[in-house]
């Protein structure tokens, strides 16, 4: 059941005149507020579809008509054994306003497997090799009464690197090694509960992925497979997405699995904040004093204080769509939900793609916005915010803001500060990091001993934040960063700075020799996916 | 091409405890009554002092502390540093650490307990954990086979483990930048430094501050606490056991109630007994 409501894209495209409102632009845990050349087009989102009613409905709906095979309630069977997976704190960007979808769409399976004689029930945080959730986050994402039930014995972290509870389901025709958990492999039916955020998200990548290790990782999270994904936000043209569906194919022949895909809107700032959403040409008086008390407030917060404040701001979201059933059934109508919310029809590339940078992204949720997660981000996660032709063109340059601070959280990303500090200015060549260092680093005992006893990414995750910007590397002609605090930390990165959006535009211009080069603004978060055509 | 190294300090890294935990279990086995007394005694008395020695120079420390082993015998501390292992520094072993020096074997780090604790304490941790090479503190034995109290050089403390590191590598075609040390004290910032990756295991205050600053990884292992959340819980357990028999049993008369406390109160004290085993 999906919503139906498209709202109109007419107004997502703006070109600024001269009498165009300054523009805001998110920079870390603040905002700059710049005025652009005449003739910039800025893309905002689309506003938020209308989210559905009733979401226990709608599951109980989905549940009952499932996609491609017979309703949840024939499949199972009294005694028999299933592994619930579940998608980790990395989504939604913020996490959510309480009851969290997977809430809402665990509580209404458990009450129907215990209606069909079904205890034998373990739940697993699906989280690869993402850092373990606490306690406090878990029972935040699944609810009190999941949690009084389940935890601590019966829901819990993935553990990629628990070699006795990691088994080899197969391999793919390419050799590919597909090694899940055993919980999942072992069940008699594994249902996975998903938050699509993005068109990445979902599909083969749910139980593919979130239930595998380093050694299955190393199928598509390398360089090669990035460099060619061209978008990841267009699973067609995404060779990412490719090698994720064929270790799918893989476990669609070994294991059981009903999928539960949910769609959300885009209201990611709602109430006091819906302001930033806006086209700033449109800004009422209340929304001028808002965003002014707003800023004043920050400017005077120290950035951590800053930094809480903003974590501590859940999203409004509202579900537009839950679809059941099999995965390959199911993930293709999430998509097009996906899409009818984020899309936007763009003509034609820009020379000059400008982006703020915000306080955060799937790996930094209750913890710091580090310079290689703003890498990630911006040329990965950002650049590619589109479908079709990229929407900066070959060889154009990508201006970013960001405070760009040497800071890290020491429990959530041991291996990223040596790999920054370390690897980096030694090399930036993603392939001669790979070969050199990965397995270094994915094999550490202390970043394994973090990883499995802590709350660290694994080892080898900043290599894949750095991957993950493969593409938008190789792309871009250049990257400025705008309010950069920390020179040297740039210089690590191989970008540009400037102080501010104007002379970094004058410096893109320059570096192009072209005084007329066209401008983007893409006006985001919350989420815009642009369509582009040339 | 160059091999690496995995080094570990001993106490309070691989195992919960310090140094002076090891001389305490000589000094309460000596067979003499007021042998005993007397070292247990002067140990509980230089104690402050000993602490504001070592909060200056571990290498000072260790002097003044191995002082208190003079009159003991070769043979005697042969021995008993085998039974101090197995009656005591075995269940003191972090279980994390065990895991951790597994996949260090893996990892092909060529593995070294380094450490300011006697070799004949250190040896047995050593054989058990399967680490190769000991370097550890040696007492000087007298003619008459009697501890001098006096530390055979070089002493392994601060600043003599990163030396003793240096030349060894050297020696041994160790690439330092990409070998690991565990260290546990600040006292052992000098042997981390040594290192292109340096570890810190439940570190004190100083150590964790320059952790943090200079990025190193931090391990939290939890063996110890585990332990002593145990031996909680087991004294809780009786507790409980105690007061459901005096709700039971010795609500209607007196004297059964006088029973059911004394119940409760031997409960409590056994779980108390128990919390004491396991922080040990």
């Amino acid at each position: 059941m999906s919503a139906t409501v498209i709202p109109n894209r007419d107004k997502c495209v703006v070109t600024l005149d001269r009498s165009s409102a300054p523009r805001i632009v998110h920079y870390g845990e603040n905002f700059l507020r710049e005025r652009f050349p005449e003739g910039t087009r800025v893309i905002y989102p689309p506003p938020p579809l209308d989210p559905l009613p009733n979401v226990k409905q709608a599951i109980r709906h989905a549940l009952a008509h499932p996609e491609g095979c017979d309703p949840l309630f024939a499949l199972v069977k009294p005694g028999m054994k299933v592994t619930i997976g579940i998608d980790d704190i990395s989504l939604p960007l913020p996490p959510m306003r309480t009851p969290d979808v997977r809430q809402e769409i665990l509580e209404v399976v458990v009450d129907l497997l215990h209606d069909y004689g079904v205890d034998d029930i373990t739940m697993i945080v699906a989280l690869s090799l993402h850092r373990r959730m606490t306690d406090g986050e878990i029972r935040r994402m699944v609810g009190p009464r999941i949690w009084r039930e389940f935890a601590p014995d019966r829901l819990f972290n993935h553990d990629a690197e628990d070699s006795e509870n990691m088994v080899k389901v197969g391999e793919t025709e390419v050799g590919e090694q597909v090694v899940l958990n055993r919980h999942a492999v072992e069940a008699d039916l594994v249902i996975y509960v998903n938050v699509n955020l993005v068109p990445m998200d979902g599909g083969h990548k749910s139980v593919g992925v979130g239930f595998c290790g380093y050694e299955t990782l190393q199928a598509h999270h390398n360089p090669e497979t990035l460099a060619k994904s061209m978008s990841f936000m267009d699973p067609e043209a995404s060779e990412l997405a490719t090698r994720v569906d064929r270790i799918g194919k893989i476990v669609q022949e070994h294991l059981n699995v009903f999928t539960i895909e949910t769609t959300l809107n885009n209201d990611m700032y709602g109430g006091q904040l819906s302001f930033l959403t806006k086209n700033e040409d449109d800004w009422t008086g209340t929304d001028e004093l808002a965003f002014k008390s707003l800023k004043w407030t920050l400017d005077k917060l120290p950035h951590a204080a800053r930094r809480a404040f903003f974590h501590k701001i859940p999203a409004e979201y509202g579900v537009t769509g839950v679809v059941a059933g099999r995965t390959e059934a199911v993930h293709p109508k999430t998509l097009e939900a996906c899409f009818r919310q984020y899309s936007v029809p763009v003509e034609g590339q820009a020379d000059i793609l400008v982006t703020g940078i915000p306080f955060l992204c799937p790996y930094n949720v209750n913890s710091i916005m580090n310079p290689l997660l703003v890498h990630c981000t911006a040329l990965g996660y950002f650049f590619n915010m589109y479908r079709g032709d990229p929407l900066l063109r070959k060889n154009g340059v990508m201006i970013i803001a960001h405070p760009l601070r040497d800071e890290w959280h020491p429990d959530h990303h041991p291996s990223y500060i040596e790999f920054f500090h370390r690897l980096l200015p030694e090399t930036r060549d993603s392939h001669k990091l790979s070969h050199k260092y990965e397995q270094k680093f994915a094999n550490d005992p202390a970043y394994v001993q973090m990883y499995r006893y802590g709350n660290a990414f694994h080892g080898v995750h900043p290599f894949y934040m750095w991957y993950w910007g493969e593409a938008g590397k190789l792309h871009c002609g250049k990257v400025i960063c705008v309010g950069a605090t920390n020179q040297r930390v740039a210089e690590i990165l191989g970008w540009d700075t400037a102080p501010s959006i104007d002379e970094a535009i004058g410096m893109a211009r320059a570096h192009l020799a072209d005084p007329d080069a066209s401008i983007t603004l893409l006006h985001h978060p919350p989420i815009v996916i642009p369509d582009v055509s040339k | 091409m160059p091999r690496t190294a995995a080094f570990y300090d001993l106490d309070g890294t691989l195992l919960h405890g310090s140094v002076v935990d090891h001389y305490l279990y000589f000094a309460k086995t000596d067979p003499l009554l007021p042998e005993r007394v007397r070292r247990l005694a002067l140990t509980v008395l230089k104690a402050p002092y000993l602490r504001y020695v070592d909060s200056l120079d571990r290498r000072r420390f260790n002097e003044e502390f191995y002082r208190s082993y003079r009159g003991l015998s070769e043979d005697r501390l042969a021995i008993l540093g085998e039974a101090l292992f197995e009656k005591v520094l075995k269940r003191k072993i972090y279980t994390g650490m065990q895991e951790l020096l597994e996949n260090d074997r893996k990892a092909g780090h060529t593995q070294v307990l380094l450490t300011g604790a006697l070799d004949f304490v250190a040896q047995p941790v050593a054989r058990h954990l399967g680490i190769g090479k000991v370097v550890a503190s040696v007492l000087e034995y007298g003619p008459n086979g009697l501890a001098t109290g006096v530390l055979r050089p070089p002493i392994m403390a601060g600043p003599e483990k990163a030396a003793w590191m240096r030349e060894w590598a050297k020696a041994n075609d160790i690439d330092l930048s990409w070998s690991v040390a565990y260290a546990d004290d600040a006292a052992d910032l000098p042997m981390l430094s040594m290192v292109g990756r340096p570890v810190a295991v439940n570190p004190d205050a100083r150590l964790l501050a320059t952790a943090r600053s200079h990025g190193w990884p931090v391990l939290h292992i939890e063996a110890t606490r585990s332990l002593t959340r145990e031996a909680a819980r087991e004294a809780l357990e009786r507790g409980k056991e105690g007061a459901r028999w005096l709700r039971d049993q010795g609500q209607r008369s007196a004297p059964r109630a006088m029973e059911g406390t004394l119940g409760v109160l031997n409960g409590l004290t056994s779980g108390l007994s128990a919390l004491l085993r396991g922080e040990d």
